[in-house]
């Protein structure tokens, strides 16, 4: 069953989650490099199951991050909402809003499409 | 933001001929070239699409636009019944030069405005959403507002451009070919006979300029003039003009190529900003320095 659609709202008010799988190293440029898990396609994690393989088998990848998109990444804090990312995003780059909310919304999907951060629904 | 105290900021919005002021937590949504959606973060306040000026007026043109419109928001909104609809006598006090009529809907709830001035003949299509806990006299207060301030030719041969962060003021005569709104880069094409104007924007300096100098970045630009033109300019601003010489056989080269062969390109950093802002001008004739350094003076960006 399909999880019910979020409004625009609520997905603003979203929290991001670290997976803490993720390990992070700061590069000298002072830039993040990120290591995670591969995240697998459902129907492939399907067919390693019944083969049986071990899911320590799973590569890690490595995503490096620029400067921006560390700043985002030190946003991710568990407590931050998407909105409050937005806001200090484009607060500390004097960002004009509408602009600050697409970079960061893109950054975020990518950072879930790989499986480095989950998204925790905030009720009420 | 909170959107009930940010109603007190209103900010200017113009585009492709037509300009108003808005309260400044409506945010563009979607641009077209004739076609703006605002809206707050969540929810979508106002549409407005717009047709071009016209010579001949008729008394029958608006009621033709009338029912062009609701064909259109029929066609945009299946499903829905669009009828005919008295706007607030307050509306139709803050557009004492238009002629209007309404058109309403219900679930979602939305008024529609078709609108047409008595001096340039140009038909615009206003659709405002209040939103669920507005109140209605306050929304109609807000919209009046709105309308007042509305303005669909330019005034003194000179048309506004205003969106986003960005503003300049160019000859009427211009007429947008192109643009790109996108995170970090926006760029406008003008076009008037033989001179083309390109307005570009990029942000935030402070990340794109960080570790080298506004010379490395223009050189990373891929309309670089090269390092054979001349260059002048400080640490934030840097200019190139580049003209085929003067003799006789680059003149008639000149007269017969199709290509704009004078360009000229200014680059600044506003560090108040935080924002690069560069013009551009390709044209068949040497572009007018008082033009040029107008539109420089013009154009801007306003603090995020």
């Amino acid at each position: 069953m399909k999880p019910p659609q979020l409004s625009r709202t609520d997905a603003l008010c979203c929290i991001p989650v670290r997976n803490p799988l993720v390990l992070e190293t700061r590069l000298d440029s002072g830039e993040m490099l990120l290591s995670y898990p591969e995240t697998l396609k459902p129907w492939f994690a399907g067919i390693l199951r019944r083969m049986k393989k071990e899911p320590e088998l799973r590569r890690v990848r490595k995503l490096q991050l620029d400067i921006l998109g560390t700043g985002v990444w030190e946003r991710v804090d568990g407590e931050s909402t998407v909105m409050e990312i937005i806001d200090a995003f484009a607060g500390l780059h004097q960002l004009y809003h509408k602009e600050a909310e697409i970079s960061v919304i893109q950054f975020l999907r990518e950072l879930g499409r790989r499986g480095i951060i989950g998204m925790k629904q905030v009720s009420g | 933001m909170d959107e009930t105290s940010d109603m007190a900021r209103w900010e200017e919005l113009a585009w492709n001929g037509i300009a108003f002021q808005k309260p400044s937590c409506w945010e563009i949504a979607t641009l077209g070239r004739n076609y703006l959606m605002l809206g707050t973060r969540t929810d979508p306040r106002m549409e407005i699409s717009w047709g071009s000026p016209c010579q001949t007026p008729s008394r029958h043109r608006h009621l033709k636009q009338l029912q062009a419109a609701r064909r259109s928001l029929g066609r945009r909104k299946p499903g829905l019944s669009v009828d005919d609809w008295n706007p607030p006598q307050r509306w139709l006090d803050a557009l004492p030069t238009h002629e209007a009529s309404g058109l309403s809907w219900k679930n979602p709830a939305g008024n529609a405005l078709v609108v047409s001035c008595t001096s340039c003949n140009r038909a615009s299509l206003f659709q405002f959403y209040p939103g669920s806990s507005e109140d209605t006299d306050q929304f109609h207060v807000l919209v009046s507002r709105l309308l007042s301030t509305f303005r669909d030719h330019a005034e003194n041969g000179r048309r506004l451009w205003a969106v986003f962060d960005v503003r300049a003021i160019l000859p009427a005569t211009f007429q947008i070919r192109s643009y790109q709104f996108s995170p970090g880069y926006m760029a406008m094409d003008f076009f008037t006979k033989g001179l083309k104007m390109s307005l570009y924007r990029w942000s935030p300096a402070s990340v794109l300029l960080a570790g080298r100098k506004l010379p490395d970045f223009a050189g990373s630009l891929p309309f670089y003039p090269g390092s054979t033109s001349e260059t002048i300019g400080d640490a934030n601003r840097m200019e190139w003009e580049i003209s085929p010489s003067c003799s006789l056989p680059a003149r008639i080269a000149a007269f017969l190529s199709t290509r704009f062969l004078h360009h000229r390109l200014l680059i600044r950093h506003v560090t108040e900003t935080n924002r690069i802002l560069a013009i551009r001008s390709e044209s068949r004739e040497p572009v007018d320095a008082n033009l040029f350094d107008q539109i420089v003076a013009d154009y801007e960006t306003t603090a995020a």
